[in-house]
């Protein structure tokens, strides 16, 4: 709240409201999916279904799969990109980082608590060893709300999951909460 | 060595379920660091100091560490696909991080069918799932929706 006024600022500015819609480039994962890398995954879910590593038991999808949540976190570090980690070394680091896709431009809100609000999943089919990943993330919406604790700004972001052939594997709605 | 048995989930077919059908609660942890450690490992994601440095997360003004909403989620996915059985094609998914899981807190997963309908010569299912911890606290509302095969066809 602000003093003088008792109205809550409108962090929906100008230049927020111009990146609404703005969509990134296609993204390709650094690599094609891999048996192991699908391996650690579906080990850190403690899902242990055959259909992860055996020919067997994976038949109905055509062969072994990622588990079907897989290619949302696909996208990984290339050997010659940035140390994230390097950023947060920086003085002027806040601890917020606001471009919250790659390609994507910052969320200019002076907000310092950054949370994941949730996901919606839209499911086509699984991702298999071998295939590259694409997306394409765009900010669908961004708006305020004003709570007791002060404004809360959410900003929507819809990412594409596809193959590198354009075959649909996954649609996620993501909310991110900046409080 | 010990092994784990290994196995897909159950045959299950849209007659196995009925509206306001409660299904069984599985519970995993305590949760532990290391859970969110793998979790980081398996996603190379290491930007959110909170999620493995208490020091931060309390600067930070969280109670301590937290675990990855994102993690939770795909626990309760994962045991939606259980439930549902090894012919159910998973449509749609949602979930909300409203509350922290922090190492040491059970998770108790849930799961309640809300609706059961045919379209278009498909069979779906629609069901109501959620995450609590040991206080009965919901951490991780969401719900999901499931094609389902037809017994004996």
């Amino acid at each position: 709240m602000s003093a003088a006024t008792g109205t809550p600022p409108d962090y929906i500015t100008p230049a927020v409201r111009a990146i609404i819609g703005a969509e990134a480039p296609p993204l390709e994962a650094h690599h094609p999916v891999e048996a192991s890398e699908a391996r650690r995954f579906h080990q850190a879910l403690m899902d242990d279904a055959p259909r992860y590593w055996d020919p067997a038991a994976a038949s109905r999808y055509g062969g072994p799969v990622a588990p079907i949540g897989f290619p949302v976190h696909a996208m990984r570090r290339a050997e010659d990109e940035a140390d994230p980690l390097d950023a947060m070394q920086q003085g002027e680091y806040d601890g917020v980082d606001r471009r919250l896709r790659p390609g994507l431009p910052e969320v200019q809100v002076p907000l310092k608590r950054l949370m994941n609000g949730g996901y919606e999943y839209e499911l086509f089919r699984y991702a298999r060893p071998g295939e590259r990943i694409r997306v394409r993330s765009r900010y669908a919406d961004i708006y305020q709300r004003n709570g007791r604790t002060g404004p809360i700004v959410f900003v929507v972001i819809e990412d594409d999951y596809e193959t590198e052939h354009g075959e649909r594997l996954l649609r996620s709605t993501n909310t991110i909460i900046l409080r | 060595m010990l092994k784990v048995e290994t196995r897909e989930p159950e045959e299950r077919f849209f007659e196995d379920f009925s509206e306001g059908q409660e299904l069984p609660t599985v519970t995993k942890g305590p949760m532990m660091v290391g859970d969110q450690v793998r979790w980081a490992g398996a996603c190379d994601n290491y930007e959110s100091e909170f999620h493995h440095d208490e020091y931060v997360a309390k600067a930070q003004g969280l109670p301590g560490i937290i675990l990855s909403g994102p993690l939770m989620a795909s626990l309760l996915m994962t045991t939606v696909m259980q439930w549902m059985g090894r012919g159910a094609r998973l449509v749609r998914f949602f979930d909300q991080n409203r509350g922290s899981t922090m190492p040491r807190d059970l998770a108790h997963l849930q799961g309640r069918i809300r609706r059961t309908y045919e379209e278009a010569g498909k069979a779906f299912v629609e069901l109501e799932c959620w995450i609590t911890n040991q206080r009965g606290e919901i951490t991780t509302p969401g719900s999901a929706l499931v094609e389902l095969p037809r017994r004996g066809r």
